[in-house]
C-alpha cells in the first residue's frame, strides 16, 4: 500500500514537472520570440480566428497570395497585403504611409474593422487574462502586458525579417558569377538602364521612402487616392509607398490594389502604362514614354526580381 | 613599394567605421557597389585619379561625385569636392573605411 502510494505520488510530480517545464520553455525570453507568438496567435482578433499571420504568411514572405486578404467574418478592406518584411529601414507603414514607426503600425490592423477587429485596449485585457502572457511580458519587459509593450513586441518581431541572403547578393558581394544567370546579369543592367527602375526602386530593400504615383489612379474605376487621403493634398493623389522588391517572386498579386497577378504583367504594365489605364491622373513623369521592352528584356528583368528572393525562403527558382 | 601601392588603391571591400554594416566593394573593372549588412544597395562604376575618386550611379552619365581620399594604414577618409546628390554626400563626406580582409 505504501509502495502504491509512493509510486503514484512520484509518477502525479513527474508529470506536474513536465507540464511546469514545458509552460516554461514556452515562455519567450526576448523580445523577437514573443513577438513572434503574438504574431501568430488569434487572440488579438475580435472572433479568436484571424492572426497577423492569416493575412502576413510566411511562405508568401509574410504577404498573402490574395488580392485583398479577409479579415474577420470574410470582410475586405481593400488593399492588398504587404510584405512584412525588410521594413526595419522603413520609415513609413502601409501603403499609404499613415504609420511612423513599426510599432505605431502593428497596433492598427488589430483595431481595424476589416482586419482583427479588437479595439486595442480589449486586446490588452485579453493578454492580461492569460497567464502565459502575463509570465511572458514580466519575462521581456518586467511588467504586464500594455498597449506599448505589445506594439514593441509585435514590432521586434517584425523587425527580425531581414533577408540577405539571395543568388543577387551572392553575385554582388562575393562575385560568385555562378549564383545566377546570364538572364539575370541581364535583367540587373537594363533595370539600371533602359527600363529606369533604379529611379524609384534603390537601397537596400530596392525602394525608398519616397511615394509616386504609376497611373493606377483615375477616378473612375480605380479611386483609391492613395496618400492623399493621409495627407489631404491634391499633388499626392494617387501616390504609394514605392514597394521593396526583395522577395517579390512570392508576393504576387501586386500594387496596392492587387490587380497584377504576375511579375510579367506588373513588367507589362511599365512598358506601356497606357495599354492599362488609359486616363491616369496625376501619372508620375518617369512613367510619361513606353520602354519598349523587347520580349527577352522583360524575361530577363522577370528573371532578375525573381533572383531577389531569400534563399531561406526556400522557393528560389532554379535559372 | 609594389606592396604599398596595392594597400593604398581603393580596389577591395571597405567596412565603414561609422555606419555598422555598412560596405563598399570596389572592383578591378571599375564597378563599385555598395551593401548595407549583406544586402546589395546600390552599383555604379568609379574612376580615380591620384587622390581623387568620381563615383557614378548605375547610368553612367547620372549623378557623379567627386571626392578625394585619405588613406592612412588600412583606412580611408573620404572629402566631398562635389556631390549632387544630398544623402550620398552626407553618408560620404568625412566617411572613414577600413579595409576588409578576404
Amino acid at each position: 500500500m505504501e509502495k502504491k502510494l509512493i509510486v503514484t505520488t512520484t509518477a502525479i510530480l513527474t508529470i506536474a514537472f513536465l507540464v511546469i517545464r514545458k509552460d516554461t520553455e514556452n515562455i519567450p525570453g526576448d523580445k523577437v520570440t514573443l513577438g513572434r507568438q503574438l504574431f501568430f496567435d488569434p487572440i488579438l482578433s475580435s472572433t479568436r480566428k484571424i492572426s497577423c499571420a492569416s493575412c502576413h504568411k510566411p511562405e508568401f514572405a509574410f504577404a498573402d497570395s490574395s488580392v485583398i486578404s479577409p479579415g474577420v467574418y470574410d470582410r475586405k478592406g481593400t488593399r492588398n497585403t504587404p510584405s512584412a518584411m525588410n521594413l526595419t529601414d522603413d520609415v513609413s507603414f502601409f501603403w499609404d504611409g499613415r504609420a511612423a514607426t513599426l510599432e505605431e503600425q502593428a497596433l492598427l490592423p488589430i483595431a481595424s474593422p476589416h482586419e482583427m477587429d479588437l479595439p486595442v485596449d480589449s486586446a490588452v485585457t485579453r493578454l492580461n487574462s492569460s497567464e502565459h502572457y502575463r509570465r511572458a511580458f514580466r519575462q521581456v519587459f518586467g511588467q504586464l502586458p500594455d498597449a506599448r509593450n505589445l506594439a514593441q513586441a509585435l514590432a521586434g518581431f517584425q523587425r527580425s525579417l531581414e533577408t540577405a541572403d539571395t543568388p543577387f547578393d551572392d553575385w554582388r558581394l562575393n562575385d560568385n558569377a555562378d549564383a545566377v544567370s546570364e538572364s539575370v546579369k541581364r535583367g540587373f543592367a537594363i533595370f539600371n538602364s533602359k527600363a529606369r527602375c533604379f529611379q524609384c526602386h534603390f537601397g537596400p530593400n530596392f525602394n525608398n521612402t519616397e511615394f509616386r504615383n504609376i497611373g493606377l489612379f483615375d477616378g473612375k474605376i480605380l479611386q483609391d487616392s492613395g496618400r492623399a487621403s493621409v495627407t489631404g493634398r491634391s499633388g499626392d493623389l494617387g501616390k504609394f509607398k514605392i514597394g521593396p522588391l526583395r522577395n517579390v517572386a512570392l508576393t504576387a498579386p501586386y500594387m496596392h490594389n492587387g490587380m497584377f497577378r504576375t511579375l510579367r504583367e506588373v513588367i507589362d504594365y511599365y512598358d506601356d502604362p497606357d495599354k492599362v489605364v488609359p486616363d491616369p491622373i496625376n501619372r508620375d513623369s518617369l512613367l510619361s514614354r513606353p520602354l519598349n521592352l523587347t520580349e527577352q528584356e522583360k524575361t530577363d528583368l522577370e528573371n532578375f526580381l525573381r533572383s531577389l528572393t531569400d534563399r531561406g525562403l526556400g522557393t528560389a527558382t532554379p535559372f | 613599394m609594389a606592396c604599398r601601392q596595392q594597400e593604398q588603391g581603393i580596389q577591395g571591400k571597405w567596412n565603414s567605421l561609422h555606419s555598422e554594416g555598412f560596405t563598399l566593394y570596389f572592383r578591378e573593372d571599375g564597378t563599385v557597389d555598395a551593401f548595407d549588412n549583406g544586402k546589395s544597395f546600390s552599383s555604379g562604376f568609379y574612376k580615380t585619379s591620384g587622390d581623387t575618386i568620381i563615383v557614378y550611379e548605375p547610368n553612367l552619365q547620372a549623378y557623379p561625385a567627386v571626392y578625394t581620399l585619405q588613406f592612412k594604414g588600412d583606412k580611408v577618409t573620404w572629402h566631398v569636392v562635389s556631390d549632387t546628390l544630398s544623402g550620398r554626400r552626407k553618408a560620404m563626406d568625412g566617411s572613414a573605411f577600413k579595409r576588409m580582409n578576404d
